[in-house]
């Protein structure tokens, strides 16, 4: 995931550019603490955080199976999340406690076969200048844009493939509020439009942060 | 490992003499028809019936003729020696050959055939457009090439495995022992994915700014576990090219080629980018003919 990156061309500025070392990692596989990468289930939750440069960690409450805490400083770029693997139709409850110094908050996820990236925007916005207007749709009480780009010879999920980005964008939830993502109403509204989904990898609600950004994001899905 | 002095130099001395086989002319080229062994990395495919129950052609009824297949993918330094340009992102002799387009695999197969005096495979015309090479229906026109490619079925030179050949011989033939990684069930004795194939182990959902920060590539060739049959990375590190065209798989034949006609050639094996499932024994890759990447490789094999 890379919401920055969304519509852009990014594999030969990124073979090129970007081979930093790797940021250490440190999880503990029990800890309700994971520092600037890992992966694995929480409270019944697939996590994940990732961060390149700076320092970041994911912290897990015990109240909310679904909460987590991300904490990031000076990173070029860090996202976090909870979600499913795989994802698929479902509605995704989630509240941001607080937020600030992301770049973006989204449902985000692969299909294979087609192998389409998929973001529903909730939070900030998404860069959309080369990608094709498709509409809107109302879903969960507003509108989303809908934005449709084509990934030739790009990275993905299988390696080296051309693909389709989808992009909902919104990006006007406030904190402190339950919110909730009718992922059917986004895929029903694609694929009317013939933006065909496949079979579901994994979604996840994430914050992403980038550009030397410090900030601290509390959310819980469910 | 390799084994480059069983090739033979160019040749392109012709002996017209009626005590000689005659002369045989493929696509312009001349050489003597011979009958030369094949590479001793070569392993012989008992052909027969799919055994692995994760194959998508076990229990349908399909067999693959015996052949011969390469135990590794395509070096850089196999490349060099017929091709002459490295088009790979990442050097090194022994790693697999990448970046390289399903008609640049072509290209090598009937070119490395004519260098060890074999009957090339192909027959490449790059005037015609081939009217076979559809657009695709979700992309449109990508590929910008098109060369009419067709095939010598008697030849005895390099060529591509066929998508079935392909997965008969990553499911490990007659001795498979019905894992879902080519030799494995656990992707890590026999892939180089991306998770495992930087610096450090990779953890989390699959991310492409992790990937590059973690300086995943490819690695030096028969590195893993080989598979039932001896073959290595037939399960990540590169994708490999196969002839077929990308569609529906046949039931109840023997030695499918694919379809007639499509937009996008085979890729299987999945490779040092690609997340852990796309590296199975039965995950299909597909892209145009003209595509490629820094984990776009290719094997050779040839007719038993």
């Amino acid at each position: 995931m890379h919401l920055k990156r969304f519509l852009t061309s990014r594999l030969s500025r990124l073979l090129l550019g970007a081979l930093a070392v790797a940021t250490c990692a440190a999880v503990s596989a029990q800890a309700q603490t994971v520092y600037n990468n890992g992966t694995g289930y929480n409270q019944g939750y697939y996590y994940s955080l990732y961060t390149s440069g700076g320092s970041s960690n994911m912290s897990f409450s015990s109240q909310y199976a679904g909460n987590y805490a991300l904490s990031f400083s000076n990173v070029n770029d860090v996202v976090g999340g909870k979600g499913w693997n795989p994802g698929g139709y479902m509605t995704v409850g989630y509240n941001v406690g607080y937020a600030s110094g992301y770049n973006t908050i989204s449902v985000y996820g692969w299909t294979t076969n087609p192998l389409v990236e998929y973001y529903i925007t909730e939070m900030g916005q998404l860069y959309t200048g080369n990608a094709t207007y498709k509409g809107s749709v109302y879903s969960d009480g507003h509108n989303y844009s809908t934005y449709e780009h084509q990934q030739v010879n790009q990275p993905s999920i299988i390696g080296t493939a051309t693909f389709e980005q989808y992009l909902d964008q919104w990006g006007g939830a406030n904190t402190g509020s339950n919110h909730s993502v009718t992922t059917g109403n986004h895929f029903n509204h694609w694929n009317s439009l013939g933006m065909k989904m496949g079979s579901f990898n994994y979604m996840i609600l994430g914050t992403e942060a980038y550009g030397g950004r410090s900030g601290y994001v509390n959310a819980t899905v469910w | 490992m390799k084994t480059a002095c069983l090739r033979t130099p160019t040749r392109r001395v012709f002996i017209f003499s009626a005590a000689l086989p005659a002369v045989t002319v493929f696509a312009g080229f001349r050489f003597r028809p011979p009958a030369q062994a094949v590479p001793a990395q070569f392993v012989l495919v008992q052909g027969g019936v799919f055994k692995n129950i994760h194959s998508n052609y076990y229990g349908k009824g399909v067999t693959v003729s015996s052949f011969y297949i390469d135990k590794y993918d395509v070096t850089q330094k196999e490349w060099d020696a017929v091709m002459g340009k490295d088009p790979s992102a990442f050097k090194g002799a022994n790693q697999p050959v990448e970046n390289v387009t399903w008609y640049d695999a072509i290209e090598y197969c009937n070119r490395r055939s004519l260098q060890e005096g074999l009957q090339p495979y192909y027959t490449i015309d790059k005037k015609h457009r081939d009217p076979n090479n559809k657009p695709d229906p979700r992309y449109g026109d990508l590929d910008k090439v098109k060369w009419t490619v067709t095939i010598n079925p008697g030849a005895n030179g390099y060529r591509l495995p066929t998508e079935a050949e392909w997965e008969y011989a990553a499911s490990g033939g007659q001795r498979s022992r019905n894992y879902s990684y080519s030799g494995s069930d656990l992707v890590n004795e026999v892939a180089w994915y991306w998770r495992n194939s930087g610096a450090t182990f990779l953890m989390g959902f699959w991310s492409w700014p992790a990937v590059v920060q973690n300086q995943d590539q490819t690695q030096p060739v028969g590195g893993k576990k080989p598979n039932e049959l001896g073959l290595y990375d037939m399960s990540g590190n590169v994708r490999q090219w196969c002839w077929d065209w990308y569609g529906p798989l046949p039931t109840h034949v023997k030695d499918p080629r694919g379809a007639t006609s499509g937009s996008t050639r085979v890729w299987r094996g999945g490779g040092w980018m690609g997340a852990a499932f796309a590296t199975k024994i039965s995950f299909r890759g597909h892209l145009a003919a003209n595509g490629t990447g820094p984990d776009q490789g290719f094997r050779v094999c040839r007719s038993h």
